[in-house]
């Protein structure tokens, strides 16, 4: 079952590259439109040993890894707070949903003027996309742990402090989680927009410049790098997942 | 008294959050704040005054609003050309991912060939094609509703192989054991209770759809909201910035709550499959 | 925004251990529109580490549009920005209070090329000009070209691409089908074939293109570091306009190109365009704003006085240095 799995996805995916290879080779559809597989290599193996190529990857993680790591401090606490506080939410629901309704990077012309062409401006807009999903995971892991378990919980006559602590915040930790996934993706959005608006480094500046230049293969090389990026953030946040699962104690579980 | 504000608690919560919120912004922008704080701060509540080509301010940008509503009226074919990318892009996607998310969840063969595309285009931050798309057919309509169809594509198709998955085995099962053939099978279960699904697929893809408005018009000149927001952010216009912000935010809004309300609707009038 | 740009910066700082930099030289930034020729005084002066000599370590950042750039000054994180006056009046209508103190070209030596197969202005009818930013000298110097060339503006498709060398990339892939060119990709351009469709240089319109820019604010509070960057960059344009072989190493170096014709072109036309006093042209000035709305702009405040501030200048010639320098540095014939 699993085999016949890897064995389709597998050969689909080297028939693909081949046929692509052959394509661009035998000049049936111009190779400087499509590119190849192995021209792709070729200019990642060339990029890989220039010292710029490793500025721009340096500059594109510090957007990512600023922005959305000061979105988490922002976004969990904050998302708790509201799912505690209904009055707070109320306050705070026009912003939410207004924010969650524009695409943020619709504020680069905004965030530029702000925060200058350096790492900052990427930094905000990684920050913005990625702090909304997160809060209103939070918000809603709180809202619905305890519509679920507090009436049982009072019926116990446990404080209110207590049953945060050992039963909504344990409860609301898969929901943050899915919350985090989604934000990963809006952040890693927010990098390449961000770059491809204005910026002096970058994978995405690399991309915009490979473009400008027509040089496919490097173009493509810099897309793989998102693209392996982004298998990367899932995979570690889906790890964090499990271990936390583990941890956590199995609340709605059977016992 | 006290009962009208708990039976409108929200939606008052909510006017107070927003109006104080106004009020502040264009207080930072006149200067309100720097004079009432001017005795407890001295020269440093100057600070407390930022330029309008900083933050524009409420009553700025509703001016400029008006004026690109009413006035001038430029407004309108920015929307035009914003609102057909939109529409075309969505279209496109629903078209495309519909079907082959159907597919893939009802044939697993097939879901397993597709499986390494999808999961890397996924993991993609899809605007990353834009440099590519723009080599391929320039930065016109097509550039900019490609973009939108690889943005708004995978979460309808995901949502079509839920659909698909989710399906009680159960009711194949009847129905295969009345000789129903696939065609059959398609149009009297699976259709019907992917419905949902697709919505909520939709839903999603209507926000990619609006990230690709704002990104698909960074290079070009041609008129479209996400243009004119570039442009009047390049000649430091930060109301009109503002104003296109807004739109997108109405429009959003708009938008997903319409989607919601057929949602909900569905959900009223489809029978209990699975009850 | 700076208010807003600290509270930021600070946050991060508590984020990433801050490194410290024990340096005597105080930094300074500027921020250059592209690579041009016009920002060689800049260059030259770090090259030749005339700005150590003031006291100054500068940096400067490639902005890759001059309107993408004043929107960084503004933001605080540049102190300075080399760029043209069209970008500054347009900041300054909507609330800015930029001063451009110095320049280094008093007219515009731009001209727009199309790629080969394009041979007269009608043909470009629907094609791609590439621009730098949207607002900036290259925005603006397409306007006023397609109005010469009795096209308007709408007739083409404009599109941001970036610096010169960026758009004269682009137009040798076929991305773009003309773009606003200035040394030294004028001359690559033409040993490539490519169409001068319209020199703006030649008719020698009174313009300042390129010069340096900071917000009044600074100019007053940092008046002394301003004028020490002044100076070592009026140094560096004498040093370039006298040591020819100087500069056109740095040339060969900074546009990483050994073709003599080429360096030789963008040598000539710094020369040509390099005011010595480096004074910004009223004339100019007036010729700015009146093309601006030529082409449809609204202008803010026609007084000259109100974007340019020649006191930084007028200072250095009072005090003798520019004598001095034209001693320093004598100009061979």
């Amino acid at each position: 079952m699993k085999l016949e799995r890897y064995l389709i996805g597998g050969g689909t995916l080297l028939v693909f590259l081949l046929a692509w290879e052959l394509c661009a080779d035998s000049g049936a559809i111009n190779p400087l439109l499509i590119s190849s597989p192995s021209r792709i290599a070729e200019a990642g193996a060339a990029a890989m040993s220039d010292p710029d190529f490793w500025t721009d990857v340096r500059v594109s993680a510090n957007e990512f890894i600023l922005g959305y790591v000061a979105a988490i401090i922002v976004g969990v606490p904050l998302g708790l707070l509201l799912g505690t506080s209904r009055r707070l939410s109320y306050i705070f629901a026009p912003f939410v949903d207004t924010l969650n309704a524009v695409p943020r990077v619709a504020l680069l012309p905004l965030l530029i003027i702000w925060f200058g062409i350096g790492i900052w401006s990427k930094v905000a807009v990684v920050f913005l996309g990625a702090v909304i999903p997160i809060l209103i995971a939070a918000l809603s892991g709180v809202n619905t742990n305890e519509a679920r378990f507090v009436a049982m919980a009072k019926s116990f006559s446990a404080s209110r402090t207590k049953i945060f602590l050992s039963i909504i915040l344990p409860g609301t930790v898969p929901y943050i989680f899915t919350g985090l996934k989604y934000a990963a993706g809006r952040a890693l959005l927010g990098v390449v927009v961000g770059e491809l608006y204005a910026s002096t480094a970058g994978v995405g500046r690399m991309i915009a410049d490979a473009g400008n230049m027509f040089q496919t293969d490097t173009l493509f090389f810099g897309v793989l790098i998102f693209t392996a990026s982004g298998l990367v953030v899932v995979a570690v946040l889906d790890r964090l997942e499990r271990r936390f699962e583990r941890w956590r104690p199995g609340v709605g579980a059977p016992t | 008294m006290r009962r009208f504000y708990l039976q409108h608690e929200r939606a008052i919560l909510g006017a107070v959050g927003i109006i104080a919120f106004l009020i502040l912004w264009e207080g930072f922008a006149r200067g309100w704040w720097a004079e009432l704080l001017q005795p407890l701060l001295g020269p440093q509540a100057a600070r407390l005054q930022l330029r309008p080509i900083f933050i524009s301010s409420p009553t700025r940008i509703a001016r400029a609003a008006f004026d690109m509503i009413f006035v001038t009226g430029a407004i309108w074919k920015d929307f035009g050309w914003s609102g057909l990318e939109f529409t075309l892009g969505v279209a496109l996607a629903l078209a495309i991912g519909i079907p082959l998310g159907l597919a893939a969840g009802w044939y697993r063969r097939l879901s397993y060939a597709v499986e390494p595309f999808l999961t890397a285009l996924n993991a993609t931050p899809q605007v990353a094609f834009l440099p590519l798309l723009i080599l391929w057919v320039g930065t016109g309509l097509a550039c900019r509703v490609l973009i939108i169809v690889l943005l708004a594509v995978l979460p309808i198709a995901i949502g079509a192989v839920a659909a698909v998955r989710t399906v009680d085995a159960r009711l194949i099962r009847v129905a295969r054991s009345f000789s129903a053939n696939d065609a059959l099978l398609f149009r009297s279960i699976i259709l019907p209770s992917s419905v949902p699904f697709l919505l909520a697929g939709a839903r999603l893809a209507v926000g990619r759809g609006m990230i690709g408005i704002v990104v698909g018009e960074i290079y070009g000149s041609a008129a479209g909201i996400g243009a004119m927001m570039n442009q009047a952010g390049s000649r430091f216009e930060t109301d009109k910035v503002f104003v296109g912000v807004l739109a997108i935010a109405v429009a959003g809004v708009g938008l997903v709550e319409g989607l919601r309300r057929i949602e909900r609707r569905v959900e009223a009038w489809r029978p209990q499959v699975a009850a | 925004m700076r208010v807003l740009r600290r509270w930021f910066v600070l946050a991060a700082a508590i984020l990433i251990a801050p490194m410290a930099r024990a340096d005597d030289l105080a930094p300074f930034k500027i921020g250059i529109s592209a690579p041009v020729v016009t920002i060689f005084p800049v260059w030259m002066a770090q090259a030749a580490g005339l700005d150590a000599k003031e006291g100054l370590k500068v940096e400067s950042i490639s902005m890759e549009g001059g309107s993408r750039g004043v929107q960084v000054l503004l933001s605080g994180e540049i102190q300075a920005m080399h760029v043209g006056l069209a970008p500054v009046i347009q900041a300054n209508k909507q609330g800015a209070d930029l001063r451009l103190v110095t320049s280094t070209a008093n007219t515009i030596p731009i001209t727009l090329y199309a790629s080969p197969t394009i041979k007269t202005a009608a043909e470009l009818k629907g094609k791609i000009v590439g621009i730098s930013t949207f607002g900036s000298e290259t925005d603006v110097a397409v306007s006023i070209a397609l109005q010469r060339l009795g096209l308007k503006r709408d007739d083409v498709i404009v599109s941001q691409i970036g610096g010169s060398s960026q758009r004269f990339g682009a137009l040798i892939a076929g991305r773009i089908d003309a773009a606003p060119l200035l040394e030294p990709t004028i001359t690559a351009a033409k040993e490539k074939g490519f169409t001068p469709l319209l020199d703006l240089a030649a008719a020698n319109t009174p313009w300042i293109f390129d010069g340096v820019v900071v917000i009044d604010g600074y100019l007053k509070q940092h008046r002394d570091a301003l004028i020490h960057f002044v100076r070592a960059y009026i140094a560096g344009a004498y040093l370039a306009l006298s040591d020819v072989d100087k500069a056109k190493a740095l040339i060969a170096q900074k546009y990483k190109t050994n073709d003599p014709t080429v360096i030789d072109a963008t040598y000539n036309d710094f020369k040509r365009l390099m005011p010595h006093d480096a004074a910004p042209s009223v004339a100019g000035a007036e010729n700015v704003i009146a093309q601006l709305q030529a082409i449809g702009l609204a202008v803010g405040s026609k007084n000259v006085n109100d974007y340019l501030d020649p006191s930084i200048i007028e200072g250095l010639k009072k005090s003798g240095y520019l004598d001095e320098m034209a001693k320093a540095y004598p100009l061979k014939q």
